[in-house]
């Protein structure tokens, strides 16, 4: 009797692993031959994941032999998800938005031979070793100042500034004028404003700078102490909305969207926002100065939404079947382009006043003005940890810190994580 | 229940939840402290006032995530003290029970599933364990004994990330079981230690008795001796269910977003954490999360209080 | 008392306990019966502690990226780094921080309260509850809560703004996100405290204070005299569990500041799972993982000395 209650215990417990485990794993072959190419995504406010498996639907339709899954990394995001699901030997085949680095190279598929991926935008910038990992479908740009229209001619402003100290006379108008110059916010965007500010210059000035700052052969206070100093100073003398860091990147965008600020730094995609808003102020958008001297400013960019395959993907061509697909497909390219509010040269789709201002911004780019943003990519990347410092520094400056100190800790972050 | 045995693990607990006339050793006890009427006016006062400021700082959170998760974002932030009728709504409530996000029923489930097998599984790993320990005289034993105790000075969560790759290679890693192996090992140290302490107060006649009549160890121990065990198993059941409830680390990382599996805490990060500032998102989940917790500690405080002392004071 | 060390007692068993013997030919049947009964504990708490634990040395030597299972061993440079890396210092001096000053804030409020509450009645059983309800909620939950109430817009700053005061920055100025993270804590924490504070004051016998009483003694001198040096056990039991457990807080920090603003409300074990998953450096995170385990450890074990000391001085 006692045997069997043991045997019982260790029928329940071995029935009860079998039949969880059964219904916890995903992925793998289904019998039939049909295979199963999970895709992990990032899923925002405005990639669904309803909006992810419409997306792939008609490529499901076409290959009715693959069975596309949405894999949703919740808060974390791909980028800290990916890591840890590898190391769970979970891989998924396809991930989105997890653009190559040197040490993610080797973990990849070598996307070299397919002319999907080699004449993707932005290709040449991201390869590592000369070999493309990835494929995009439009450029996502950053270095740019969305302003409210009303604020500026409220402050008789009337040509966009084309320098960083036309922009701190603007701002100084728009103080006078009674408007909150700057909207940031706290978690992730704080350091937005100040890039946006820097990164023009400091690129432009330092063409190599992320690599050089990578093998310790430049200072950040050097470099970047200008910029630092400078927003600094805006922030003292109140161009920032003083909440900062009580406020979300949600909040933020509302506050702006609600004309509650006069300029707002963002990445293209707020241009998929104000489409989306009821009643948005008047907003047009400008690229990001650089200081006076400066020949040719560098704008911050990156691939929208870039796709790679997992080494340890055992269905690499279905899954490369279904990339070709994501980044050919002129339906599946206009449908991402315009949600996020990216661009790729000869696809044009529906936009609004805004969207044609950016579109202009980047027509009027070349090429080798493009510079990566916060870690970097391919081969232009800054220590792990890089975004979230200098993040982090500059909410200290929102919080009053001085120029000088923060130049201090980002000097010694570097130091330490160097070499 | 009143043996001797069954009441000392929970002695703390009974003198502590005792109610006037409760139990004799209470009511003994009323006699002899000096009772409150010996007090000046003064000091009462000052008590009362310092209670009952203590009392409001712990109940208005309470209150105000009770009232918050029925109002619109404008009525919390401009009167957040108060609710009123015209105002007062079942929408947003409405919206984080279908949250596409957050499943609050199957977040449910799947939580009080855990907290039943981690319970069941510690149990039936723990306690013969616990009875050899307790009633064994060699070197070995003890070296078992202090081999588990040595648990309760490791943090779960510096070893997750080694667990995460043991996990891998039994390849349980985003399952339900790895989950559960994780989660009953890292209960096994405190319940071994109460087990056996607790062992070592049950007399050997028992054992000496059952095997007289020729039964083996194992069914001796499980027949005569683990139903003897009731009170300090249900001190064990009480510290596991709260702390497989409220885990949050363990499952975030152990039951990763390719499992699709959310318990109440990481359904609650999945749902609030980007949208922490949209109090009607959080208010409403937060209310969700602790309901069954906080109804089930009123029903079982006594209980609750007396395990968590029990497994304070012993482990 | 229960709490008699684990060895003593064992000994004291053996030499006692020698009936056994008696029954020679059920030994072996007994023996195989006992190691049947201790090996699945053994087993599973072997691989998912006493595994792990070795492992976070050894990839705490390597610069394991968690992208694949290739890394090199680089001997101690993960040590060096955290050892100088100004974000782990600075979450390492404001985890002690927390640990400290939390614990003499719990304590104190826990044993202040318990001698107002320790006595029976309807009204006492009713207020520990209320002091004592936060410490069954998830610290997650806990610091959602908080952050809601005392964000620049929420409930605390809204009645501020009602009596005409200025908005506090309890979460946007790094001094006072670190005492707002402390209280947080202490708040959701000090109902335990009281509890185990009640249960050592209801364990000294009351004859002392009749005895007190009677020469005279004030309920302040008979709580100074008789209830503190009563209850030096139950002080240890609550320093060593407060101590040790506020030195892995994480949950409730990330679920009210998320580690800022500026990095000022990092603790080491958001600093280690930020390190290890955010940033894929687990050989870090697990070489911070291994500092973490030996300061508990040696910490845990020195006050578990010390408790020895306090129970044996009482019991003699």
């Amino acid at each position: 009797m006692i045997d069997k209650r043991k045997l019982v215990a260790v029928g329940a417990l071995a029935a009860v692993g079998l039949g969880l485990a059964g219904c916890a794993t995903g992925g793998g072959d289904e019998g039939d031959g049909k295979q199963t190419v999970s895709l992990l995504v990032n899923v925002t406010p405005n990639l669904t994941e309803e909006w992810w498996n419409d997306l792939v639907k008609p490529f499901e339709d076409a290959n009715p032999d693959i069975d596309v899954t949405i894999q949703n990394p919740g808060a974390e995001g791909v980028a800290a998800a990916v890591p840890r699901l590898l190391a769970a030997g979970e891989a998924p085949d396809v991930v989105e938005s997890l653009p190559p680095s040197t040490e993610l190279a080797p973990e990849l598929v070598d996307l070299s031979q397919y002319d999907w991926a080699t004449e993707a935008p932005l290709a040449e910038q991201y390869t590592i070793d000369g070999k493309y990992y990835m494929a995009g479908i439009g450029l996502q740009v950053q270095s740019l100042w969305f302003y409210n229209k009303d604020a500026f001619a409220a402050a008789g402003i009337t040509e966009t500034p084309t320098t960083v100290e036309e922009l701190g006379a603007d701002l100084a108008k728009l103080k006078e004028a009674g408007w909150t110059g700057i909207q940031t916010g706290g978690d992730w965007m704080s350091s937005y404003a100040l890039q946006t500010v820097g990164l023009p210059t400091v690129i432009a000035d330092n063409p190599d700078w992320y690599q050089k700052m990578s093998a310790g052969e430049l200072t950040f206070s050097k470099t970047y102490g200008d910029s630092v100093k400078e927003y600094a100073d805006w922030i003292a003398k109140g161009y920032v909305n003083d909440d900062a860091l009580g406020i979300k990147y949600t909040d933020a965008e509302q506050n702006f969207l609600d004309g509650k600020a006069a300029l707002y730094p963002m990445g293209s995609w707020f241009v998929a926002s104000e489409a989306a808003a009821t009643d948005p102020a008047n907003i047009g958008v400008f690229r990001a100065p650089a200081f006076e001297g400066t020949d040719q400013p560098a704008m911050g960019a990156n691939i929208a939404s870039p796709y790679v395959i997992m080494k340890e993907s055992k269905h690499q061509d279905a899954a490369a079947k279904l990339v070709e697909y994501l980044v050919t497909d002129k339906d599946a390219i206009l449908n991402q382009l315009k949600v996020d509010g990216n661009y790729r040269a000869g696809y044009d789709y529906e936009m609004g006043d805004l969207g044609t201002e950016l579109l202009d911004i980047v027509t009027n780019t070349p090429d080798d003005a493009y510079t990566p943003t916060g870690q970097g990519y391919g081969e232009r990347t800054l220590p792990t940890g890089y975004s979230t410092e200098i993040n982090a520094q500059t909410q200290a400056l929102l919080g009053g810190t001085s120029a000088d100190d923060v130049d201090k800790a980002m000097d010694d972050w570097f130091t330490a994580n160097v070499g | 229940m009143s043996t001797s045995l069954q009441d000392t693990p929970n002695l703390g607990a009974e003198a502590l939840l005792a109610q006037p006339g409760d139990a004799p050793r209470a009511t003994r006890r009323r006699g002899g402290r000096p009772a409150s009427e010996r007090r000046s006016p003064v000091a009462a006062i000052v008590r009362w006032i310092a209670l009952g400021a203590t009392a409001l700082v712990m109940l208005i959170p309470l209150y105000v995530l009770v009232i918050s998760a029925f109002k619109p974002q404008e009525e919390i932030v401009r009167h957040p003290l108060e609710i009123s009728p015209t105002t007062f709504t079942l929408e947003f409530l409405g919206n984080a029970v279908t949250s596409s996000k957050f499943n609050v029923i199957a977040a449910y489930g799947i939580t009080v599933l855990f907290v039943v097998l981690v319970n069941l599984f510690c149990i039936l790993l723990s306690a013969p364990v616990a009875y050899v320990i307790a009633r064994g005289r060699r070197k070995w034993h003890l070296a078992l004994l202090l081999l588990f105790v040595s648990g309760l000075f490791i943090p779960g969560q510096v070893t997750l990330i080694p667990v995460v790759f043991v996990l891998r290679v039994l390849g349980l890693i985003n399952t339900i079981p790895g989950f559960i192996l994780f989660e009953t090992a890292a209960t096994l140290p405190v319940t071994i230690f109460l087990f056996t302490a607790y062992l070592r107060t049950v007399p050997r006649d028992i054992d000496e008795a059952a095997a007289l009549d020729g039964a083996g160890r194992i069914r001796t121990f499980w027949a005569c001796i683990f139903p003897i065990m009731r009170p300090v198993v249900a001190t064990v059941v009480v510290l596991n269910s709260i702390g497989v409830w409220n885990d949050f680390v363990s499952p975030q990382i152990i039951l990763g977003p390719g499992s699709g599996i959310y318990t109440v805490t990481t359904g609650v990060y999945a749902a609030v954490g980007e949208f922490s500032t949209d109090y009607t998102v959080v208010f409403p989940t937060l209310l969700l999360a602790i309901a069954p917790i906080v109804i089930f500690f009123i029903i079982m405080q006594r209980h609750i209080i007396g395990g968590l002392v029990a497994g304070a004071t012993k482990g | 008392m229960l709490t008699d060390n684990a060895p003593s007692a064992t000994v004291r068993a053996a030499v006692i306990d020698t009936g056994s013997r008696r029954r020679p030919s059920v030994r072996w049947g007994d023996r195989l019966a006992g190691l049947a009964m201790a090996a699945p504990a053994v087993v599973v708490f072997v691989a998912m502690f006493i595994v792990p634990m070795i492992l976070a040395f050894v990839l705490s030597l390597t610069d394991w990226n968690g992208y694949s299972l290739r890394f090199d061993f680089i001997g101690l440079e993960n040590y060096r780094f955290a050892f100088r890396n100004p974000r782990t210092i600075d979450a390492a001096v404001f985890t002690a921080v927390i640990a400290v000053v939390g614990t003499i804030l719990c304590n104190a409020l826990g044993l202040a309260l318990a001698a107002l509450v320790s006595a029976p009645g309807r009204a006492n059983t009713v207020l520990r509850t209320i002091f004592f309800y936060p410490y069954i909620i998830s610290a997650l939950i806990i610091g959602f809560l908080w952050s809601a109430l005392l964000a620049p817009h929420g409930a605390v700053n809204g009645v501020l703004a009602g009596l005409g005061a200025g908005p506090v920055p309890f979460l946007t100025d790094p001094a006072f996100a670190k005492a707002t993270v402390i209280l947080t804590i202490v708040w959701a924490h000090f109902g335990f405290n009281m509890i185990l504070y009640i249960a050592g004051i209801k364990s000294v016998p009351t004859e002392f204070y009749e005895a007190a009483t009677v020469d005279g003694a004030s309920r302040w001198q008979q709580f100074r005299s008789i209830t503190v040096p009563m209850i030096a056990p139950v002080v240890t039991v609550n320093l060593v569990l407060t101590l040790v457990g506020l030195l892995k807080v994480y949950d409730v920090v990330l679920a009210l500041t998320d580690g800022g603003p500026a990095a000022s409300t990092q603790t080491i074990v958001y600093q280690i799972l930020k390190d290890s998953f955010a940033q894929s450096r687990l050989g870090l995170g697990a070489a911070q993982s291994v500092v973490l385990l030996v300061i508990t450890a040696a910490i845990g074990l020195a006050v578990t000395f010390a408790r020895r000391g306090a129970e044996r001085k009482v019991t003699d």
